[in-house]
């Protein structure tokens, strides 16, 4: 079978049984997705990829004390994201602290066309420096839902949190960005 | 407006990690597998290192008569009572007994027996360094 074709969970298999190629395929079928959910959580490129570095290293390690084999995209990209949150937490413990209590809330719709206002490039540029002025914990969010593909459930595994707040979590952070673009208008 | 957030999100621009990403990380396992395979070679000898030496003092040890006996509970009771008492008379019987003990084990003991204690200690230093690593090694990972 060619290498491109193996299954996530036969390179696993293979990695725990020592071999070293099959780790450096699943590091390349992931590497991207694991460093953009990262640098989502992180302003600086060169943490972001300490951050994805480490999240590989922990992960090499836990397979090799492992004997159930983990779902490998979902698993490393928890791992990421507590590296991330350990690292950011030493070196920006403020940017963890600006949450609202986390009931329910729903997004009301709002009758601004901001398509029509600008450009869509320029406005995802805008929507991404927003994204990057939201607290971590919000941007966490963001970055599983769209960057990873993740769904509610999945999330709240990898965050360890009820899907509910994962779920009002996202919704206010759509909210933070919907008030940030208007506020620029 | 929340389809629309949800479209806009899904397409925000990305930046590429550096390319040598993957190969850095690819070399950093290798690095690590290096150290480990290297703690566990440590591993391997501080263990073999402790037996030997376990067995040579096991071998030697009939002829090693110098050694003190454990004390049994009355000397013990004695000495606690003696030191309440006298301490420092207590604490200087002690110190003479401890000299005529050390000089009695020179002149007792086997080169063997000495022997097995150095690489029992050896191995047990050895041993505790692993440990260590190992513990290290294992905080803070998911």
């Amino acid at each position: 079978m060619h290498a491109v074709n193996i299954p996530d969970d036969e390179l696993v298999r293979r990695t725990i049984r020592g071999d070293g190629q099959a780790f450096g395929l699943l590091v390349e079928r992931h590497m991207a997705v694991v460093y953009r959910v990262v640098r989502r959580m992180c302003s600086d490129r060169a943490e972001a990829e300490a951050i994805t570095q480490e999240a590989f290293l922990r992960a090499w390690e836990s397979l090799n004390r492992s004997k159930d084999p983990p779902v490998f995209l979902p698993w490393v990209i928890r791992i990421a994201v507590n590296a991330g949150r350990d690292m950011l937490k030493k070196s920006r413990p403020m940017d963890f602290a600006d949450l609202p209590d986390e009931e329910v809330q729903q997004l009301a719709d709002s009758e601004m066309d901001l398509e029509e206002a600008v450009d869509e490039g320029e406005l995802l540029e805008r929507l991404a420096g927003a994204v990057q002025g939201l607290p971590v914990p919000y941007r966490m969010v963001i970055a599983l839902r769209y960057e990873a593909e993740m769904s509610y459930e999945r999330m709240a595994d990898v965050l360890g949190l009820p899907m509910n707040t994962v779920r009002t979590r996202l919704h206010r952070a759509k909210e933070r960005l919907r008030s940030a673009l208007e506020d620029e208008r | 407006m929340n389809d629309r957030m949800d479209r806009w999100l899904a397409r925000l621009p990305d930046e590429s990690p550096s390319p040598d990403l993957a190969a850095r990380i690819v070399l950093a396992v290798a690095e690590r597998r290096r150290v480990k395979a290297r703690w566990r070679r440590t591993g391997i000898a501080a263990g073999a290192l402790g037996l030997l030496g376990l067995t040579l003092m096991a071998i030697s040890w009939p002829a090693s008569g110098a050694l003190p006996a454990a004390p049994g509970s009355e000397a013990i009771i004695q000495a606690v009572s003696g030191l309440l008492s006298a301490p420092l008379e207590t604490l200087a019987g002690s110190a003479q007994a401890t000299i005529a003990w050390e000089s009695s084990l020179v002149e007792g003991i086997e080169i063997a027996f000495v022997l097995g204690a150095v690489l029992l200690t050896l191995g047990a230093v050895g041993g505790l360094a692993r440990l260590l690593r190992r513990s290290e090694s294992l905080n803070g990972y998911s």
